[in-house]
This record gives structure tokens, sequence and C-alpha cells, in this order.
């Protein structure tokens, strides 16, 4: 934790939590975010503890993504490479910040993604969660990737579609609902008009995770926002697994 | 055999007014010829005209005749009615851009292909990015791309499912994959994992190896699909490129349909922007441009689309006539510039620019032979392209193999030229003696004259000079008398009463400065005493030195005698040049004599300080001697002549004739008169010959003798052939009309000897003997006994060597 941060914090905070240093969209999200709503980001690597249990078994192999050769999977390395990954987040946290009067803080810890965010971090009005996906990353830049969010009138996906607005930047916005909010129309639409951002209303089959998390993929989209755990919390692993996306929760 | 002294008709060839029927010079008609130079213009038309090769032209003759301006007017003059030449470009060579191609396009087409294909970039440089920024470029790109990702995710997410039935998870790793069994949702852990039995173990391990398998393989298939991506996306990329460029070359192609070359390389010009369409896109920080292609960091990468006119005759008239004033190897064949990038030196061929043979192809190129011989490989770099018919341009450094740097080798341009060539006639003659290419080359010789004769037409063509000049440098008229007062100065600068000078720059100076003394004498007509001022004022200028060598000779610094009589001692003269300005100066020479093998010793010879000519006259004169005086007995003398008080080379053998007068003078004991100076070289029979430089010689004795005051006594001799060269300067001729100095021309040594000492020189009578009182008879006395001096004194040398050979003793060869 820097020294500014530890003496007073603000009121609003953004968490930020991955087990990927090279998440960039969550991280650019959190950290712009943050300077929009003049909020501390607290950022949480989480080294996934699954991994460790797999490599204590004894037939553990790791087969290498550019190689495709397997190796021995050892804990010391996995260790040294998780801790790789989070020193190089810091350090881009720091090059980022420098300058700047940004309050932040870095910590790590270990267990899985979902647990740490519900159970582990403290109370935060904004949460990013970016998980390692299963696909290899491609490194081009996604172009003009929606932002996808999810509204259901409640108060919670309201304060989501405003984070979303304020990501957007010229980004569409895919406005996921189920089923389709009366106000919608009278306030939403006009409002969004109003500030100049392009929205799409998609229509889901079903209010659960798993459509979400379907109709999320699908639309290509770059990020999903979303009030705090529509679907409960367990759903939040599934919907990281399966939308393949960071997701943005506003408290 | 008396001679007497020249009259100043002799002594000048003045110039009659009345022969001209105008008043002044604005009266008269431009010259539009050059004066004298018939067999020249000849030799340039000839030249000029024969379109074979070699038949480059050699232009020779003293500097300042007008060779330049004859040339330069003649051939502008022929070239007007000529076609004008085509145009060349430079392109680029898409397959070698090293070896940039050259296209011939009509007069000013150039110009056209260079702007249109100006136009042609600006138009890409929009439309392309325009193109791939559309929503139908991005949506194909998107669809590609999904199609990547979604064949990474079905196989994984295949994989995933395969191995959820069997328990097993599929984990990402930060490197890689792994797979371990699940259970109730919960990785298996190693504890638990060891608690299974070894049957369930080793399935679950089979199970594993066999998803591995299939990761692998799945993996191993990721940069296949990434290329077909790659691939798909640059065809993409070409088709939205070809829909932009292709119509824009299909029109360019139009306009230039019936030139092939130029259509050809459109095409390929065409296939180039299809392969490099990056070029015309900017790059968003920190992304790749185009997907599947690389960034190239080319800031230069749009100027291989430009095209470099090496040739533009938009605006030539007829064909091109060109002067080149500083003929380099590079100024010639042109070059290839570089720029610095990075800290390298980069070219390409917008660099190339080009030289003066580009410019004069069609045409006619003027170059100074001794400016061109000058620089380093011009000569050799024109000789290269007069024999290939083309322009290469190679850079020194490459011809020279001292550098194998990466650089162009540019397509040759073909080369149709008439070079003309201007210099003197040494460098003429030399280049024949030394470079036979120079003859295979420069076939017709063009040679100006340096004099012409001195003819009434001719002297009507110099008063038109004059007004040409005039009215060209807007002079004041000049007057009839001024005009003859040139004439007359032209006389001089050649030297010869009967030829006038074709040196225009030096006549065209003092018409200028004339001009200017008319002005400070408030005059608007130029009249003879401001040419004679020009004239004056010119020697004075430069006379500096004539003026310190008249003061010291004058201080007695400088012996000089101009008075009394000396034996072996006479006043010789010289001409001194000091930068375009030569005067004569007076020199005693002496002559001593003794008894000795025959052998005249020229002591400017022995010190290394006599030239060969000095040296031969020298010889000459002991043949001379020999010869007349020498018949029945040895040459039984040892002589030494002597330029006194000379510190510098000498050399000519116009001293001959007062040499051998000093060393008659020196022989016979008669005394020279020392109010005498004389000045000509002498043959083998005593015959006098011409020399040169006789006005500033005789001019020099002059003014030494007004500095000591004119006696009536003082004169200078001069070879009888010289004195149709005399154009004395008027206070010379004025002081002998009046009989204060006088001028001898002579034709024979006795003639001379006898001026110089009042002694009759003597005539040969049958026996060969002369009357004892002359000069020759008292020379062949005093030889005569001194041969028999020599004689006794050999015979007694032997005498006593035999003497001594008698004595007894013993002898040293002796045992």
């Amino acid at each position: 934790m820097n020294p500014e941060a530890e003496k007073t914090l603000p009121e609003r905070r953004i968490l930020l939590a991955l087990e990927d240093g090279r998440e960039l969209s969550a991280l650019e999200a959190a950290l712009k975010l943050a300077s929009l709503l003049d909020a501390s980001l607290d950022t949480l690597f989480v080294e996934d503890a699954d991994l460790f249990q797999v490599a204590g078994l004894p037939f553990a192999t790791e087969i290498g993504f550019g190689s495709a050769v397997g190796r021995r999977m050892e804990a010391a390395r996995l260790e040294r490479e998780l801790q790789n990954r989070a020193q190089e987040i810091q350090r881009l946290l720091e090059r980022r910040t420098r300058g700047g009067t940004l309050r932040w803080t870095f910590t790590v810890t270990r267990g899985t993604l979902p647990e740490a965010v519900l159970t582990i971090t403290p109370a935060a009005d904004l949460i990013i969660v970016a998980r390692r996906g299963l696909a290899p990353r491609e490194s081009r830049r996604q172009p003009a990737a929606p932002l996808a969010v999810y509204y259901d009138g409640s108060e919670a996906s309201m304060r989501a579609l405003e984070a979303a607005i304020s990501l957007a930047e010229g980004h569409p916005l895919l406005l996921l609902v189920a089923p389709i909010p009366g106000e919608l129309a009278e306030t939403v639409l006009p409002e969004l008009e109003r500030k100049g951002v392009r929205a799409t209303i998609v229509p889901l089959e079903e209010a659960s995770a798993e459509s979400l998390a379907v109709t999320v993929r699908l639309y290509r989209a770059g990020m999903l926002v979303m009030g705090d755990a529509p679907f409960g919390d367990a759903a939040l692993g599934q919907l990281l697994e399966r939308s393949g996306v960071p997701i943005l929760l506003a408290r | 055999m008396s001679v007497e002294p020249l009259t100043a008709a002799h002594l000048f060839h003045r110039c009659d007014p009345a022969q001209f029927d105008f008043q002044t010079t604005a009266e008269l008609e431009e010259l539009t010829e050059v004066i004298g130079q018939h067999r020249a213009i000849e030799a340039v038309r000839f030249g000029v005209g024969i379109r074979r090769e070699g038949y480059n032209l050699y232009v020779m003759g003293p500097p300042g005749v007008g060779k330049h301006t004859l040339i330069g007017e003649y051939l502008k003059e022929r070239a007007k009615d000529q076609p004008a030449p085509p145009d060349w470009v430079y392109v680029n060579n898409f397959e070698h851009p090293d070896k940039p191609q050259a296209l011939r396009l009509a007069a000013g087409q150039g110009q056209r292909l260079r702007q249109d294909m100006e136009h042609f970039i600006e138009e890409l440089a929009g439309s392309i990015p325009a193109a791939f920024e559309s929503d139908e470029y991005r949506n194909h790109i998107q669809n590609i791309e999904d199609e990547l990702k979604e064949r990474q995710e079905k196989g994984f997410a295949e994989l995933s499912e395969e191995a959820g039935k069997h328990s097993i998870k599929l984990f990402r790793t930060p490197s890689g994959f792994a797979f371990a069994p699940m259970r109730d949702g919960e990785v298996v852990g190693p504890e638990e994992f060891a608690k299974w039995s070894q049957e369930q173990q080793t399935r679950t391990e089979q199970v594993v190896s066999v998803l591995q398998e299939r990761l692998q393989r799945i993996l191993q298939q990721i940069p296949a699909w990434r290329r077909e991506t790659r691939e798909r996306v640059k065809a993409l990329n070409k088709e939205v490129t070809m829909s932009v460029v292709g119509h824009l070359i299909d029109e360019l192609k139009a306009s230039y349909a019936e030139l092939p070359p130029v259509v050809a390389w459109l095409d390929a010009l065409r296939q180039d922007v299809v392969d490099n369409v990056k070029d015309f896109l900017k790059p968003e920080d920190g992304s790749e441009g185009i997907p599947g292609q690389q960034q190239e960091s080319d800031p230069r990468g749009l100027h291989r689309y430009k095209v470099n006119v090496m040739v533009d005759n938009s605006k030539t008239k007829g064909a091109p006539v060109t002067y080149l004033d500083n003929p380099t190897y590079l100024n010639l064949v042109g070059r290839a510039e570089h720029v610095a990038q990075y800290g390298a030196l980069l070219t390409d061929f917008t660099l190339l620019k080009p030289g003066s043979l580009h410019a004069a192809s069609g045409g006619y190129l003027v170059v100074d032979a001794h400016k061109l011989l000058t620089h380093v490989y011009a000569w050799e770099g024109l000789k290269r392209a007069l024999y290939a018919n083309e322009i290469r341009i190679e850079s020194l450094e490459k011809l020279l193999s001292l550098v194998s740097t990466v650089s162009l080798e540019p397509e040759a341009i073909p080369l149709n030229v008439k070079v003309v060539l201007v210099g003197d006639r040494m460098l003429y003659y030399l280049l024949h003696a030394y470079d036979p290419d120079f003859a295979e080359l420069f076939k017709v010789t063009a040679d100006f004259e340096g004099e012409i004769d001195r003819t009434e037409a001719n002297n009507q063509l110099y008063a038109r000079f004059v007004a040409t000049l005039t009215k060209k440098d807007k002079l004041r008229p000049f007057e009839r008398g001024a005009v003859a007062r040139i004439i007359e100065h032209g006389a001089r600068l050649v030297e010869d009463s009967e030829k006038l000078s074709t040196h225009m720059r030096s006549i065209a100076d003092v018409l200028r400065e004339a001009d200017y003394w008319a002005g400070e004498a408030q005059r608007d007509i130029v009249c003879a005493e401001d040419v004679q001022r020009a004239i004056d004022h010119q020697i004075f200028r430069v006379s500096r030195v004539r003026e310190r060598i008249q003061e010291e000779i004058r201080r007695n610094t400088i012996y000089i005698d101009t008075s009394g009589e000396r034996v072996g001692q006479i006043n010789g003269l010289s001409v001194l040049s000091v930068g375009n300005f030569a005067f004569g100066q007076p020199s005693r020479i002496t002559a001593t004599v003794h008894i000795g093998e025959g052998h005249v010793i020229d002591i400017e010879r022995e010190v290394e300080l006599g030239g060969p000519i000095h040296s031969k006259g020298v010889l000459i004169l002991s043949s001379f001697m020999a010869s007349r005086y020498a018949q029945n007995h040895p040459l039984s003398l040892s002589a030494g002549l002597v330029f006194e008080q000379s510190y510098g080379g000498v050399d000519g053998d116009s001293a001959s004739l007062a040499e051998l007068c000093a060393l008659l003078s020196a022989l016979s004991g008669e005394p020279i008169r020392q109010s005498f100076a004389m000045t000509g070289s002498v043959n083998q029979h005593g015959q006098v010959q011409p020399i040169g430089g006789v006005n500033e010689k005789v001019e020099g004795f002059f003014d030494v003798c007004v500095a000591r005051g004119l006696t009536g006594d003082q004169g200078v001799l001069i070879p009888a052939s010289n004195v149709k060269h005399l154009m004395l300067r008027h206070d010379v001729v004025q002081a002998c009309a009046e009989g204060r100095f006088r001028l001898f021309a002579v034709e024979t040594v006795d003639q001379a000897i006898e001026l110089l000492t009042g002694t009759s020189a003597g005539t040969e009578d049958a026996d060969g003997h002369y009357p004892e009182d002359s000069i020759n008879g008292r020379v062949q006395a005093r030889l005569t006994e001194m041969s028999l001096i020599r004689q006794t004194f050999a015979e007694q040398a032997k005498e006593k060597l035999k003497g001594e050979d008698d004595e007894p003793g013993i002898k040293l060869n002796e045992p």
C-alpha cells in the first residue's frame, strides 16, 4: 500500500481482482473509473490455490501454450511465475499512477477469485473481476468491442449502467434485459441518447447467469457490467468462467 | 657597310583616322561576326553539323579571343530550329529498388507524370485509410478473427467437456494448461489422490494422458489456424486496396497508353501498393496497423511512388545548349545524394540528381577544357559517357571501388550530345599526344587565330567591333581618332605593326576604361586622348616592379653604363613578365678570354641559371668563332660569358648577338660604346635573327637613357627582321625623330660590331685574312697568337716530362 493511501481512505473504493497480470483491459477500466469517480483503487492479485493442488499431484504435467510441450508441473516454479505476474502488475500500476493523485493499494492473496472477491476483500463500491480464460488471448486489439450491461431496473443495475456509461467512451453499449423493464423506454434510453451513448437492447432468454454468459459471448462483448450479484454469489464464478470477459460489479 | 638609324616611320605604324568615313562609332552598324576567325568558324560549322560518333569539337586559341562568345552564339542560333529532346525520369524499380528505372517521355511529359503521381499518392493517402476504417472492412476482419477465436474456444470447450465426462478439469496455468481430477467441484489434492486405489489412480493418469495428447494436438493446430487467419486478412487487405487503387491506376494507364514502359511501370506500381498498403496507414500507438502485416519503420515509404524528373524540357525551345561552368565528375554525370536517418546515410531514386550531360542530351554541351582536366575523374567520366553513348550515374567511391556499401545502380539514360571543349592549344597538343581517346572522341578542331592582318578592311571591322561593344556595354561613342588609337594598340598587343590582335577581351578592357576616363574628363565622346590615358593607366597600375628596377639602375645599384666605352662589356636587353605586363630591362653582359681548349663557358649554364635555348645560343656563337677564325689552327681559346647581376634564370637566345660582340671586343681589345644596347640572336654564319619583345626592350633602354639624360649618341641595335614589329611608344618615336635617340637595324654581326666600336669589321681576303686594323683582323691575330702560345707551351711541357724520365734513380714501378 502506498503511504498516502494509508492515511485517509476516501469513501468511494474500487476493487480490482485478477489472477493474471496480463488482463490489461480490466486494469485500464479500473484506472479510468478511479480517475473519473475520484475513488481509490484496491488491487487484489489472487494466486489460484487450485493450481497448487494440481501441482502436487504425482502426474501433474503442464502443457506449454506456445510450444505444446509437456513438462513436469512444480509448485515452486508455479509460485515463482505467479509472483512475477503479481510484480508485473504492481509495477504497471506504479508507472500509470506516477505523478497523479490516485490512491491505490496492491495485495496478493491465495484462493479462488470469486471467493476472494466475495469474502476476503473489504467492501467496495465497484468491483472489477478478471479471470484468466481458457482460450489464449489474441494480441490484437479488438476494435470497439461493446460493453455489456445487465439491466433489471434495480438500484444496483442503475449504478452498473452509470459505470458503463463512464467507461463507454465511444464503445457501444449492449443493454441485456430480461424481461424489459417498463422504465427503459421512458427514462433510460432518452438519458443515454442525451449523453450520446449508442446502446442496443438485447433481450435475454431468461434472467439467469447461464443466459447472460451465452449472450455476452455471442455479442463479443469486451466486459460485462452488472449490479451486485444479481444471480447470487455462487453464480459469479460461473459467469466469470462461461462469459470469458472481465466483470464489473456495481454495489 | 654603314648602317643608318631607322626613321620615325619605321618605329611606329600609325593608323590614319582619315581612312574612316564616320565621325563616331555611333554611326556604325553592329558587328555580327567574330573578326578574322574564318577558319575557326568553318570548323565549328562543320563540327556542329556532322552528326557522327566522335565528331565532337575542341575549340582552341589564346584566351580572350572570343571563343566562348562565338561558340555560344553559333550553337544558340543553330539549336533554336532543332526539336526539343525528350524528358527522362527515374522511377522506382519495384523488383530491384537499388536499380531505379529510367522512363523516356515526350518533352514536357515528365513534369506531368510527376504531378500525376503526386496526386495519385495524395488520393491514396486519403482513400486507403478510409477504406480500412470502414465498417465493412472492420466487420470482415472481426468475422475472420472471430472464426479463429471460435476455433480455439471450440477446441478447448470440447476438450473440457470430454475431460468433464471423466471428472477431470482443464486448468489454465501461467504458462500453459494442466489436467487434474475433480470431486464434488473441488480439485482432488495430492493427499486425497494418494488415498485412491492403485487402479483408480492408474485409470485417472491414463485418462489425463490421453487428454494431454489431445490438448497438444489442439495447441499444435493453433499456429496453423493463425497463419490461415493472417492469409485471409492479407487477402482481404489486397481486395480492399485493389478496390481503391485499381481505378486510379486504370485512369493513369489510359492517360499514358501511348507509352508502354510507363504503362508497365504503373502495373508494377499497383501491385506494390497492394503489397505494401501499410505504408498508407498511420499506425495507432501500440497497435500493429493492419492485421496480418508487420509495420515497417520507413518514413520515406511513399517516396517510392514518386517520379524524379531528371530531364525536364517542358520549357526548352529547340535543342538545349548547356555551358558547364564547374565540370566536376558529379556535375557532369549526376549524383545520388543521401539523407541522414538514425545515423545512417540513405538514398533512393528520388535523390538522384542530374548532371549537365542529362541537361545537354539532344543538344550541345560546352565545357572549359582546363577546368575539366583539373577536376578529378571528370575527363574520364565524360569519355566513358561519350564512348558508351549513355549516362550512368555512379558515385566516385564506387567507381574506384573504395567502398562496398549498398548504393544505387540507376538504369543508364541514352546520351546524344555534341560536346564542345574550349581550351588553349597546349592542352590540345598534350591531349593528342598522351590520350589516344581524345583523337577518337574529338575529331574536329576549331583553331582561333590570335592575330589578323592589319588591312584596311580589318581596320573597318575593328571599328565596328568598337561600335558593337559600346552599344552592348552602353559606353560613350568613340570618335574615329580614338578608334585609330585602338587599332594601333591592337597592333602593339601582338608586337607587330602589320597585324592586329584578336584578343578582344584586352581591347574591350581598354574601351571600357577609355569610356571611364572620358567620363572623368566630362566628355560625351571618347577621344584618342582617353584611349591613351586608359593604356597608360593600365601600364601604370602594374608597373611597380619596372619602376623599382629603373630606380636601381639610376642609383647605380644595378650597373648599366649609358656612356663611355668598355672592352668586353655590352648592354644586353631582356624582357621580364610580371603577370600580364611585360617590360624591357637592360643587363650588362661581359666577356673574358684566355688561352684554353676552345670552349666558351656559359657561366649561367654552369650554375644552372641558364636555360637550354640560351646555351644553344652560346654554342652557336662558339661555332661561329671557330668557323670564322680557326680554319688553320686550333681554337685555343677559353672564354667566359656572364649576365652580370643576374640572380634568376636566363633563357632565350636573344642575347647571343650581344654576347658575340662582347667576345669579339674582348679578343680584339676594341672597346664597345656603352651608349648602345642591343638585342638579337645570331646564327653560325654571323647573320642576325629576329627576337621577341623588341618594343619592350627598346623602351626599357630608352627609359634608362631618359633618366640619365638623352645625349643623341644613345640607341639600340635590333635585328633588321624585327623592324616590322616595331610599334614603339610615342615618346620613343618622338626622341628618335628629333635625333635624341637612335635605332639601328642590323643584319650581320659585322654591322653590329662596327656600330658598337666605330671600327671597321674588315672583309676577308682571298687568303682568308682580314685587314690587320679591323676587328676581325685583330681577333684573328689574337687567336693565332693564342694558338701559338699554347703550342709552344705544350712542346715545353713535353720536353720537361721527357727530361724527368731520363733522370737516374729508382722508378716507382720497379720491383
